[in-house]
C-alpha cells in the first residue's frame, strides 16, 4: 500500500472511532452541539480524504451521512435513535471497507450495491425534500463524478478530469493593479481559454476603456487545488467546476446505448434527406456536434478531424466508427465495467497531483507502523540478551586476569550497558503503551446494541480508561472483555421489571474498571445483576467429573466459584442450568492465561458478579529464573516464583502417589521435573532443590537439579513441532547462545495431577 | 515607441501597457476601419485587448499565432453577436 | 525585468526581498516607512510593482495603498501586501483599499515567482 493510502486508512479509523464515540454521547444528549460538530467533522473529513481515491461506494455513503448530519447540525432534522442506528451501521460498513482497502487496496465487488442501499437509507432520513440542495452546496469539493461537458464550451481534446474556471473580474479590477488576462494566461495547466464579452456591449463611443467589462472561461488540466491557488487573489470572482473528459465518461449502460444508436440513426436520416438543401450547412454542423457527443460518452475517439470542404465525408467516416461500438457493447466501455474501475485506479496509485491534496496534520504526533516498533523492541531485547553475555565474559576473564582489573572493568561496562539497555527498553515500551480507552470505548456500542435488542436498560460505566498497557496486551484483551460484557448483559443483568421486583434500580450497570497494579494491569468487569449460584457451579463440576467430592468439601465459597473457569464446565447446554452464566468462561480464562495473565471471579447471589483479570503490562521482555533439569536449562517467570529452597528428601511426605513437603507450615505438593521430562531419576540425592511457584493462587514445588541466576529474556512463542508441547510457553535465546525453554507452569502442574 | 498611431495604421510593438489605452481608444474611435498591426506585439494589458475587441478593430498580423493574439481573432462572430 | 518597490520597517525583510527580487532580474527600491515610500515616489521612482508591509510606524501599508491609488501614476500598479497566514481579515481590508493581492510571510522564492508571473508582463 502506498503511503498516502496507509495514511488514509489509519486516519479514517481514528475518525470512525471519534465519530462512534460522539454518536453514542449524542444518544445520551441529543442537543450536545459540540458532539454534533465533532461527528460532522469526522464524517466530513473521511469523505474528503476518501475522495482522493477511487472508493466511490465509500465516498458516496459517507457523503450521504455527511448531508444527513449537516441537516441535523442545522437543526432541520432531529437526532433520533433511528438515525443513530443507521449512522452506526454506516460507520461499521466503513470499517469493513477499510479492512478491504487495507487487504486488497480496493473495495469488494458488492460495495457498490451495499453503499447504494445505505446511501438511500441515509438520504431517506433527511426530512427536507430539498436533499439535493445540500449536494449542490458543496459541489466543488464534493465532486465524485465530474460534471458533464458544459454546452457552451467547445469540445476539447483532454485526458482525465479538467477544471473549468469562470472568471468574472470586478469592473474596477484595473484600479487594484489587476491584469486579469495575465492571470488567465499564466493559469497552470492552461488548456484553453477565451474572453467572454458582456451581454450588453456599450456602443463604441460610450465605452469606458478602464472599466473591465469582459470575463473569461478557462479550462485547465492542472490539479484543482493548484488552479484555485492561482486565482486566490480573486477568489470571490471565480467559480470552479470539474468537468468530465472523454476518458472519464461513465460506461454506457443499455438504455443509453440504445439512445445513442437511435441518435445515430436519426443523424443518418437527416443527412440523407437533406442533400444539397440550403440548410445543409446547419445539418452537417449539428450532426457533427451530436456525433462528437456520442463518441465522448462511449469513449471513442473520432478520426479524422472534420474536413470543412467535405464535412459529409467526415461525418460518414465518424458514423462508421461509432456504429460497431453501439451495436455490440462498446469495446472501451465493456472493458471497463463500473466495478472494475476502482481497482484500476488504485493500481496506478493516486496521481501526484492528487497527492498534493493530502490533508496536512498540524500535530506533533508521529504515526509509525507497529511493525517498526516491534523491530525496535526486538532489537532492544536482543541487546539486553547480548548484555547477558558479559557476566560470562567476566567469569572467563577471572581465570586469566590476576589483578582482577579486567574483571572489574567488564563488570563496570556491564552495569553501564545494563542501565542503557534497560532505559532503551523502557523507552520503547513507553511507545507501545496505549490507554485502555482504545478498546473500552468500543464497548459502548456493544452494550447499547445488546441492551436494545434484549429490552434491558443498561448503563455502561468505564473507569480508569487512561490506564496504559502494551498495545499487544490491550488489543488481545478486547476479546475476553467482549465475552464478559456479553455474559453480563445476557445472563447477569435482569430485565427492568425483574429488577424492580427485586427492589433494584430499573437500569442495570456494567462497570468496567482498569487500573495498574504493581507490574500488571488489572481489569474488572462488574455487573449488578443476579450473581452466580455457587451450588449450581459445584453441582455441574461434580456431574461432569471435573472435580471430586473430597476436593469440593475442602473448598471455600470463593474457591468453588473459580470452578467456573474449568474447561468443560460451561458447555452450551449448561448455560440455562447455571443461572445462565458461564458461557465461554473457560474460553475467556484460557485467553487471559495465554497472555500470561490471571483471572478470578467473585459473585454474590442477587447482588452481582465481579471478574478480575490481571495481565502483564508488557509482553516483551520478562525476567526469568533459570533452573537446570537433566542438563537442560528452563526458565520460570520470576513473578511466579515464591521461593527457592533446598530440602532434605527425608522431609518429603507421601500421600498415595503424591509427594508433599511442609514449608513454613504450608503443605506444598512437589513436581519431579526429571520425572516429568523423562530424564534418569536422581532421586538418590539427599538434598533436593525445590522452587516453589504460584499458579492461580496454588503453590507447587518444582524439584529441579540446580538453581541458576535470573535472566532477562524475550520469550518467543514456540513454533513448528515444539508448539505441540504445551509444557513450554516459549523459547528464549541466552547471551552465550544457548536456548532456554520457558516453562508453562499451569500445564506442568496439570500434568502432575492427571 | 511601443505604439505608433497614424492614419494608415496602428502599429503595436513589444508590450502594450494599460496606460497606452488613453491614446489607443480615441484613435480606434476615429479610425474604425484602419488596420491594427500586432505582428511585433509581444503582449498587452487586458484593457488594451478589451478595447480592441470592443471597438471591433481590424487586426493584422495575428493570424497563424497561437499566443494571446488568438483572443483578438477567436470567434469574431461570437464577439459581434454579443455586441448587438 | 521590472522595477519593484519594497516598503517594510524591518531591514531583514527588506534585505531578503531585495535579494530575492534581484535574483529574478528585477531592480529594487526600498523604503522603510510609508512616508519614505511616498517621498521616493515623488522623487521620481517609477516602480512597476509595489510590495508593502502592513504594520509600520506611521502610516500603515493599507493607508499607503489607498493613498497611492488616488494618484494617476499608480492607479494600475500591482500592489501586494505582506501578511501572515492568520490575517485573512487584513487581506480583505487590503483588497478593499486597492491591493492586488498578498504575499504570506515568510516569502520564499516560489511564492514570489508565482506572484510576479501572475502580475507582471514578462514577469
Amino acid at each position: 500500500m502506498n503511503a498516502l493510502l496507509t495514511q488514509f486508512v489509519a486516519e479514517s479509523r481514528d475518525l470512525i472511532e471519534t465519530a462512534s464515540k460522539a454518536l453514542l454521547d449524542l444518544e445520551q444528549n441529543a442537543n450536545d452541539k459540540d458532539q454534533i460538530d465533532q461527528l460532522f467533522r469526522a464524517v466530513h473529513t473521511i469523505k474528503g480524504a476518501s475522495g482522493l481515491f477511487e472508493f466511490q461506494p465509500l465516498t458516496k455513503t459517507v457523503h450521504a451521512g455527511e448531508d444527513l448530519l449537516d441537516t441535523i447540525r442545522a437543526g432541520d432534522v432531529a437526532f433520533t435513535s433511528e438515525i443513530a442506528d443507521v449512522l452506526l451501521e454506516m460507520l461499521d460498513r466503513c470499517v469493513e471497507w477499510l479492512d478491504q482497502v487495507e487487504e486488497n487496496e480496493a473495495l469488494n465487488d458488492n460495495a457498490a450495491t451495499i453503499g447504494e442501499a445505505l446511501s438511500d437509507r441515509l438520504r431517506a432520513l433527511i426530512d427536507t425534500p430539498v436533499a439535493g440542495a445540500a449536494l449542490t452546496d458543496d459541489a466543488p469539493e464534493a465532486e465524485e463524478v465530474a460534471l458533464s461537458w458544459p454546452e457552451d464550451i467547445p469540445e476539447l481534446d483532454v485526458n482525465g478530469a479538467v477544471t473549468l474556471v469562470r472568471y468574472t473580474p470586478s469592473e474596477n479590477a484595473f484600479f487594484t493593479g489587476d491584469d486579469p488576462l495575465r492571470t488567465v494566461q499564466s493559469t497552470p495547466g492552461l488548456v484553453w481559454s477565451r474572453i467572454v464579452p458582456p451581454e450588453d456591449w456599450p456602443v463604441s463611443g460610450e465605452i469606458d476603456p478602464f472599466m473591465l467589462a469582459i470575463s473569461f472561461d478557462i479550462v485547465s488540466d492542472a490539479p484543482p487545488q493548484e488552479v484555485e491557488e492561482h486565482f486566490s487573489y480573486v477568489s470571490d470572482e471565480v467559480t470552479f467546476e470539474a468537468i468530465a473528459a472523454a476518458s472519464d465518461a461513465p460506461a454506457l449502460d443499455e438504455p443509453l446505448r440504445a439512445m445513442a444508436s437511435a441518435l445515430l440513426a436519426s443523424q443518418r436520416e437527416l443527412l440523407a434527406s437533406d442533400q444539397a438543401s440550403p440548410a445543409e450547412e446547419h445539418c452537417t454542423a449539428s450532426a457533427g456536434v451530436v456525433l462528437r457527443r456520442i463518441a465522448r460518452s462511449i469513449g471513442v475517439t473520432l478520426t479524422p478531424d472534420l474536413d470543412p470542404n467535405n464535412p459529409r465525408a467526415t461525418l460518414d467516416a465518424w458514423m462508421a466508427l461509432l456504429q460497431p461500438a453501439l451495436i455490440k457493447p462498446a469495446p472501451v466501455a465493456a472493458a471497463k465495467p463500473v466495478e472494475a474501475a476502482p481497482e484500476e485506479a488504485v493500481d496506478d496509485g493516486p496521481e501526484p497531483a492528487k497527492q498534493s491534496a493530502t490533508p496536512t496534520r498540524a500535530n506533533s504526533h508521529l504515526r509509525v507502523s507497529s511493525e517498526r516498533i516491534d523491530t525496535l523492541m526486538n532489537l532492544a531485547g536482543e541487546l539486553i540478551v547480548a548484555k547477558n553475555a558479559m557476566p560470562f565474559l567476566a567469569q572467563k576473564a577471572e581465570a586469566i586476569d590476576e589483578t582482577g582489573e579486567l574483571v572489574r572493568e567488564i563488570k563496570a561496562q556491564h552495569n553501564t550497558i545494563n542501565r542503557i539497555s534497560e532505559e532503551l527498553q523502557s523507552a520503547i515500551m513507553q511507545i507501545r503503551m496505549v490507554p485502555m480507552s482504545t478498546i473500552l470505548s468500543r464497548f459502548n456500542r456493544l452494550v447499547r446494541d445488546m441492551s436494545r435488542k434484549l429490552g434491558k436498560e443498561i448503563q455502561y460505566v468505564v473507569e480508569g480508561e487512561d490506564t496504559e498497557a502494551d498495545k499487544a496486551i490491550v488489543d488481545e484483551l478486547a476479546e475476553p472483555i467482549v465475552h464478559l460484557i456479553r455474559n453480563s448483559i445476557d445472563h447477569g443483568l435482569e430485565d427492568p421489571a425483574m429488577r424492580e421486583a427485586c427492589g433494584k434500580q430499573r437500569m442495570g450497570t456494567i462497570h468496567v474498571k482498569a487500573y495498574q497494579h504493581e507490574e500488571s494491569v488489572a481489569l474488572e468487569v462488574i455487573d449488578d445483576g443476579k450473581g452466580i449460584d455457587v451450588d449450581t457451579v459445584v453441582a455441574k463440576a461434580l456431574e461432569r467429573g471435573l472435580v471430586d467430592q473430597e476436593k469440593v468439601a475442602n473448598m471455600s465459597h470463593a474457591e468453588a466459584l473459580q470452578l467456573i473457569f474449568l474447561a468443560g464446565l460451561s458447555t452450551k447446554d449448561a448455560v440455562s442450568d447455571l443461572s445462565g452464566r458461564g458461557v465461554g468462561m473457560d474460553a475467556v480464562a484460557s485467553m487471559v492465561r495465554r497472555l500470561g495473565g490471571t483471572i478470578a471471579i467473585s459473585s454474590e447471589k442477587g447482588r452481582g458478579t465481579k471478574i478480575t483479570m490481571k495481565l502483564p503490562l508488557s509482553m516483551a521482555v520478562q525476567r526469568l529464573m533459570m533452573v537446570e533439569v537433566g542438563d537442560g536449562l528452563y526458565g520460570v517467570p520470576i513473578d511466579r516464583v515464591v521461593e527457592s529452597q533446598k530440602i532434605k528428601s527425608s522431609n518429603i511426605r507421601r500421600h498415595r502417589d503424591a509427594e508433599m513437603v511442609v514449608m513454613r507450615d504450608r503443605l506444598i505438593p512437589l513436581v519431579r521435573m526429571r520425572k516429568l521430562f523423562a530424564c534418569d531419576s536422581s532421586d538418590a540425592d539427599d538434598i533436593l532443590s525445590v522452587m516453589v511457584v504460584d499458579v492461580d493462587g496454588r503453590e507447587s514445588g518444582l524439584v529441579v537439579d540446580k538453581f541458576h541466576p535470573g535472566v532477562d529474556a524475550i520469550i518467543k512463542p514456540m513454533t513448528g513441532v515444539l508448539s505441540n508441547y504445551p509444557c513450554y510457553s516459549g523459547t528464549a535465546l541466552l547471551g552465550d547462545g544457548s536456548i532456554l525453554l520457558a516453562l508453562n507452569l499451569r500445564e506442568i502442574i496439570e500434568c502432575q495431577y492427571h | 515607441m511601443p505604439i505608433s498611431l497614424t492614419s494608415e495604421a496602428a502599429v503595436l510593438d513589444g508590450y502594450i501597457d494599460i496606460t497606452e489605452v488613453d491614446a489607443l481608444y480615441p484613435w480606434l474611435q476615429d479610425h474604425p476601419e484602419t488596420p491594427v498591426d500586432v505582428t511585433d506585439c509581444t503582449g498587452a494589458h487586458t484593457a488594451v485587448v478589451q478595447v480592441l475587441i470592443a471597438c471591433g478593430a481590424s487586426i493584422q498580423g495575428a493570424a497563424d499565432t497561437t499566443d494571446w493574439r488568438q483572443y483578438l481573432l477567436a470567434d469574431r462572430q461570437f464577439y459581434a453577436k454579443k455586441r448587438t | 525585468m521590472a522595477h519593484v518597490m519594497i516598503v517594510d520597517d524591518s531591514p531583514t525583510v527588506l534585505m531578503s526581498m531585495e535579494s530575492l527580487l534581484q535574483r529574478f532580474g528585477h531592480t529594487v527600491v526600498s523604503a522603510n516607512t510609508a512616508e519614505d515610500a511616498v517621498d521616493k515616489l515623488r522623487g521620481g521612482e517609477e516602480p512597476k510593482m509595489l510590495i508593502t508591509d502592513l504594520h509600520m510606524p506611521g502610516k500603515s501599508g493599507i493607508e499607503l495603498i489607498g493613498f497611492l491609488r488616488q494618484h494617476p501614476a499608480h492607479r494600475f500598479t500591482p500592489m501586494l501586501v505582506l501578511t501572515t497566514d492568520s490575517q485573512q481579515d487584513r487581506r480583505d481590508q487590503a483588497k478593499k483599499a486597492g491591493a492586488t493581492g498578498w504575499l504570506t510571510k515568510p516569502v520564499d522564492h516560489k511564492q514570489l515567482e508565482t506572484a510576479l508571473q501572475k502580475l507582471l508582463p514578462n514577469g
